[in-house]
């Protein structure tokens, strides 16, 4: 197992008696896209905060490469790029000048970086004018540049794709893609449910400031769903056992589609094969991270089809 | 990360703000509004006097002077002001020392004595309440704080960076008050003798044993330093509100009441003599150099060297306690 390079443990933070984050801990590899989802104001943007140092934990412990926050905070900083909220830059200098400015508090070798992250980002035609003229996507994509600047070992992003048009969208999720492959630890935080299902390997899934679901995107798609695909024959045996099992069924051409769990499916497995049929294949189908959501928030009222027997 | 990146980085921004571009303007521009007013009344001073015989305007002076003192409705401050006014203007007779000789070097001696109590303190509040407040109302403070630097650092860096724009603001006035005043009084002047040494009570009596005259320039260098030293707590004071309240507006509406509050109280509270503990009473550290009475008894050059020294500290520490501690929410 690797190292992770962000590693948190009980995050609390309390103000003025109120909890706004609680017990929040999670890992983060190299090459992983860390997805924190949560609806706006559960507490995301208080925990980003306290990952880089803007705002002192109540109490938790956070690692980033191995280096504590608390006590040794430079070194830790430095690998680290974020975007906190807006990518709020100094509006009456161009975007040269704002990356020249934050490269020089990091070192030579951030300010030789400059026109190379500014060609990854593909704002070298604009990059001399005025900040104040940039379009959302074009201050969205310098304040990647400044991220980057650092070779950072954790990118932390707060709402990458707010304010981008669809190909905006897509094309910064290719590019974070891309950072991952090479093995950059991305952290990102979103309301946007698809954004996560499709940009993230992992997912922890926040509410009023606490933790509620955590792990692989794949692994709880799967185990949210009720769905299960059976490719059985003959369909006329098989279509009363399932229906003994199940009030809810969809019959497709060459399958039947069931609502059950995961022990009743074994022993309708065991039941069919009782009853000699041939059974070619069983799937469970994968759901949405909506349903994932909407099941761990309490919303499966209005899904009542997701709602366990 | 050099230190000295930090300060440049601070220094470049401040240049680049309208702000402060807008604050050298208005020094140009109130400079050549005032040399042209001077101008008109010294030519309408002679043509009432009927002479330019800088003798009689003086004698002229003193008489009007000792007419006023007659009024019943001055303050003790003023009367005095004005009875220090009247022995240094005799003493000048006397030993033939014109005090408003003209020529730019003057300009920037009147520009100076009467600029240290409110107008150059309110354009060093304009540049430094924006110090720290514009990054919180920005957002950038995010962008500041997350590189690896330490807090100490940043705000160190700010200090610095807004101590040497104070230092450039103050060379600019005295540029700005010899070249535009010179077009209207002449170049001449830097040797000219002023007399130096009044010590002037606040009851306005004033001690003449240590008088002696000296070169103009030497005074403009004392002066200007004297200006800068006080610009400068005026500037760690504007600091501190900076860092307490996220908006610039507020932070420049914040001083500008003190500071005026400062100047009312020196001219009325004479009486109330807990007052010169505030510092904004002691910023005119100009007026124990040119013989001006202090505004409320019990204060010396020194009192009041060491009031800016102390509130101006204080004002720093609370600045770096609160910088560093404070929680940077949205």
């Amino acid at each position: 197992m690797p190292t992770p390079i962000l590693s948190v443990s009980g995050l609390h933070k309390k103000v003025h008696g109120r909890t706004l984050v609680k017990d929040i801990s999670f890992e983060i590899y190299p090459g992983e896209i860390f997805g924190f989802l949560g609806p706006n104001g559960a507490g995301k943007t208080t925990t980003i905060r306290m990952l880089v140092g803007l705002i002192r934990p109540t109490s938790g412990r956070i690692l980033i490469d191995g280096h504590s926050l608390k006590k040794n905070a430079r070194h830790a900083m430095q690998k680290v790029g974020c975007i906190v909220e807006n990518p709020d830059l100094y509006p009456y200098l161009s975007g040269y000048e704002n990356l020249l400015q934050l490269a020089r508090m990091q070192g030579n070798a951030a300010v030789s970086r400059i026109e190379e992250v500014a060609r990854l980002v593909r704002l070298q035609d604009r990059l001399h004018d005025k900040v104040r003229t940039y379009s959302l996507g074009m201050r969205q994509r310098l304040g990647i540049a400044q991220a980057l600047l650092n070779r950072p070992k954790l990118l932390i992003l707060d709402e990458p794709t707010n304010g981008l048009d669809p190909a905006g969208i897509h094309e910064m999720r290719d590019f974070l893609r891309q950072l991952a492959g090479q093995g950059l630890a991305i952290f990102v935080s979103s309301h946007l449910l698809a954004e996560v299902q499709q940009l993230c390997h992992t997912v922890a899934i926040v509410q009023n400031g606490r933790m509620i679901q955590a792990g692989a995107v794949g692994t709880l798609l799967a185990s949210s769903s009720t769905w299960v695909d059976f490719r059985v024959h003959p369909m006329e045996t098989a279509l009363p056992i399932l229906q003994r099992h199940t009030d809810v069924f969809e019959q497709t051409e060459n399958s039947i589609r069931c609502q059950m769990a995961d022990d009743v499916v074994s022993s309708a497995v065991s039941e069919l094969v009782a009853a000699g049929c041939l059974i070619y294949q069983v799937t469970r189908q994968s759901g949405t991270l909506e349903e994932v959501f909407l099941q761990m928030t309490g919303g499966e009222q209005r899904h009542g089809f997701s709602s366990p027997r | 990360m050099v230190f000295h990146h930090l300060v440049s980085n601070e220094i470049s921004k401040m240049v680049r703000k309208r702000r402060y571009q807008v604050v050298l303007l208005i020094v140009f521009a109130l400079v050549a509004l005032f040399s042209y007013g001077e101008q008109q009344a010294a030519k309408a001073l002679t043509q009432q006097l009927g002479t330019s015989d800088w003798h009689v305007q003086v004698q002229e002076e003193i008489t009007r002077d000792l007419n006023e003192l007659q009024s019943p409705f001055l303050s003790s401050g003023e009367k005095a002001a004005i009875s220090a006014a009247i022995k240094e203007a005799e003493y000048e007779l006397q030993h033939n020392v014109n005090p408003n000789a003209p020529g730019a070097p003057s300009f920037m001696r009147g520009f100076i004595d009467d600029g240290t109590t409110l107008l150059i303190p309110m354009l060093v509040v304009v540049i430094a309440s924006d110090m720290v407040s514009s990054e919180m109302s920005g957002g950038t403070i995010k962008m500041l704080l997350t590189r690896g630097v330490s807090r100490f650092q940043v705000l160190l860096g700010k200090v610095v960076a807004l101590f040497l724009l104070v230092a450039l603001l103050m060379a600019t006035i005295a540029v700005a008050a010899y070249v535009v005043s010179g077009l209207f009084f002449g170049y001449q002047g830097f040797n000219l003798p002023i007399l130096f040494g009044f010590h002037t009570s606040a009851s306005g009596y004033v001690n003449l044993s240590h008088v002696y005259t000296m070169a103009l320039w030497r005074y403009l260098v004392m002066a200007y330093g004297l200006g800068f030293v006080s610009s400068i707590s005026v500037a760690a004071l504007s600091l501190m509100v900076s860092t307490l309240v996220r908006s610039t507006a507020s932070g420049i509406g914040i001083m500008m009441a003190a500071l005026i509050a400062g100047a009312l109280l020196a001219n009325l509270a004479s009486t109330w003599t807990q007052a010169k503990y505030l510092p904004m009473v002691n910023l005119a550290l100009t007026g124990y150099l040119n013989g001006s009475p202090p505004p409320i008894n019990g204060m010396t050059f020194t009192f009041s060297l060491a009031d800016l020294g102390v509130s101006s500290l204080l004002a720093l520490v609370v600045s770096f306690v609160v910088f560093i501690r404070r929680d940077m929410m949205g």
